[in-house]
């Protein structure tokens, strides 16, 4: 009975260990919507003006639920990966009680005395004392017997100790390349869920643009954020050679990345504030603001140039260079000095989007100059 | 505890008293209980070695079974980025007679870029799925040679109970002998009161005796 329950416990563990196909089906019925309300869209724009609005925003809430469907299929893959990982535990094995060397011990000592007696009744000529010797020598016999039987037993435990260790190496291989998979899901899904707004973002600037309106909704911040530097992620090509924009991402891998995993194109490269597509969240508004940074011999190097809409008498522009070494952080800070000795700080901090770059600059005892800014760039094509 | 005072409480025991049997009876029924202890706790361990071999077995077949999702996500991602394409061509081709939609353009632009990484993601996963079956194929290997071993640790554990159980009865048949031979004494010389074998200090110890 109890054999059997056993049985039944395992085969429940084994039908519980089985991955369940999670079919990408919930994402495939937004797609077709999607596709069916922005076909054309862009070819559209050109002359739909307003008329394009209401399919744009049709379009953006069918991207979202196509890029929420995703973000769930790749939770979902996730989640039953690091389920079958946590499967493997070491076994508990039995440990060798403090008894067993004891045994040893006393058989010994139970040994060496019961030697001593059939050594003395050895030329002992009383029958019944010759009796009594040969039970003493079997009782001995039997010692040995058990002596053998755990020297066997000890190397038995050993072999298992050994079996298991191995199998531990085993799993444990086969639970990193689960937890790269997992990890790589999870990327996905926070990728995912950036698209989303960043789509929503796309649709008003396309609406606007229809418009004819260059200037209108900056992309929001939300679409900002941070997108997850997946360890798998597809090398982007280095901005310090824009070769238009047929050269995207197919492009080859840099040969340094940042040890933040992302890719050194989201800092390097020829900035540039663009309305509509910028945003400023600190400051005066911008009238222009390039930025440009080159990594060199470990070092990232770069220029900033900005004027700012400033009331009469104070000075629009601020220029400064900067330079320091990569640092591990997704935000990169350096000190900077200006060619008038005001000294501060700038900030270059990757957007969730590709070709965003957010930069912050703080300025100390700068009299008559703009003494901070903190605004979103896109990089020169 | 029993086992390891068996020797000091013979020798405070005549020889043909009742009680040095129920005494070594009672040491071999705990050394029993103790095996049995043992062997239940390698037999739960054995139990639990099968379960994990099984179970890796299970997902070293699973490679197929992940692997359809997978494919159909990264067809799917990569239909999605060609008409990804196709719309960044006709905006660019929008944007050079209505200049206010290279904002969206360059939007588009960073979109593709995005979700051309995520593509890529889709298809690195399915490269490394091709060594999940090595690798739970490995664990099943080394869980199997596990099993062996318990096996294996379960048969000596079941000899060295027998091998106790068999010191038992010899320890029985020499105290037996002792009560012969003691008898025997007293009736050819009733003076004589103890046996020379426990004289000689065969069934006198006093030592720590551990099983």
């Amino acid at each position: 009975m109890k054999h059997l329950r056993s049985r039944l416990l395992i085969l429940s563990a084994i039908f519980a260990a089985a991955l369940p196909a999670q079919a990408p089906e919930d994402y495939k019925t937004p797609y077709a919507d999607w596709t069916r309300d922005g076909a054309r869209l862009e070819r559209d724009a050109e002359t739909a003006r307003e008329r394009l609005a209401a399919r744009t925003d049709r379009a953006a809430s069918d991207a979202a639920r196509y890029e929420t469907a995703r973000q769930a299929f790749f939770d979902g893959q996730r989640a039953q990966l690091t389920d079958a990982a946590s499967r493997f535990q070491p076994l508990p094995l039995p440990l060798e009680t403090p008894a067993d060397g004891a045994s040893r011990e006393w058989i010994d000592t139970q040994d060496a005395v019961l030697a001593k007696s059939i050594a003395a009744f050895a030329s002992d000529p009383d029958d019944g004392i010759q009796r009594l010797r040969r039970a003493l020598d079997k009782e001995r016999n039997t010692l040995a017997a058990i002596q053998s039987a755990m020297d066997a037993r000890d190397s038995a435990g050993g072999a298992v100790k050994t079996a298991d260790d191995s199998v531990q190496r085993a799993a444990k291989a086969a639970d990193e390349q689960v937890k790269t998979l997992a990890d790589s899901f999870e990327h996905s899904a926070a990728d995912a869920a950036h698209l989303a707004d960043a789509w929503r973002a796309y649709y008003r600037a396309l609406a606007n643009g229809a418009r004819g309106i260059s200037n209108g909704d900056a992309v929001p911040l939300s679409a900002l954020r941070p997108l997850s530097p997946a360890p798998a992620r597809a090398p982007e090509p280095a901005a310090s050679s824009p070769s238009g924009p047929s050269a995207r991402p197919s492009a080859p891998a840099p040969a340094v990345r940042p040890a933040n995993g992302l890719p050194l194109a989201r800092y390097t490269g020829a900035w540039e504030y663009l309305k509509g597509v910028s945003t400023f969240t600190k400051g005066l508004p911008p009238t222009m603001f390039d930025v440009v940074v080159k990594f060199e011999d470990g070092q990232l190097t770069g220029t900033l140039s900005a004027k700012f809409d400033v009331l009469p008498k104070a000075d629009p522009s601020v220029q400064f260079a900067f330079s320091g070494p990569m640092q591990a952080e997704r935000e990169q800070s350096f000190p900077l000095k200006t060619a008038e000795g005001a000294q501060g700080k700038v900030e270059l901090i990757p957007t969730g989007t590709f070709n965003l770059l957010e930069v912050r600059f703080t300025l100390e005892n700068a009299r008559g100059k703009v003494a901070e800014s903190d605004v979103v760039l896109i990089k020169k094509l | 505890m029993l086992a390891s005072t068996l020797e000091q409480r013979l020798a405070r025991i005549l020889p043909c008293d009742a009680r040095v049997k129920s005494a070594i009876e009672e040491v071999s029924r705990a050394s029993d209980v103790r095996f049995a202890a043992l062997s239940a706790s390698w037999q739960e361990m054995e139990n639990r070695s099968q379960e994990q071999e099984q179970i890796a077995a299970k997902f070293a077949g699973q490679n197929e079974t992940l692997l359809a999702p997978w494919k159909s996500e990264r067809s799917d991602a990569q239909q999605a980025q060609a008409a990804l394409e196709e719309h960044e061509a006709d905006l660019r081709e929008s944007a050079r007679t209505l200049a206010a939609l290279a904002t969206a353009a360059r939007a588009l632009d960073g979109i593709a870029a995005d979700s051309e990484a995520v593509t890529k993601q889709s298809t690195e996963r399915e490269d490394a799925l091709a060594q999940w079956s090595a690798s739970w194929n490995e664990v099943v290997r080394a869980s199997k040679l596990r099993d062996a071993a318990i096996e294996n640790e379960l048969k000596t554990l079941a000899n060295e109970r027998d091998r106790w159980t068999a010191f038992y009865a010899a320890r029985t048949a020499r105290a037996q002998m002792e009560c012969s031979l003691t008898g025997a004494n007293r009736a050819a010389a009733p003076k004589t009161t103890s046996p020379r074998a426990t004289d000689k200090g065969a069934n006198n110890t006093g030592d720590k005796k551990k099983q």
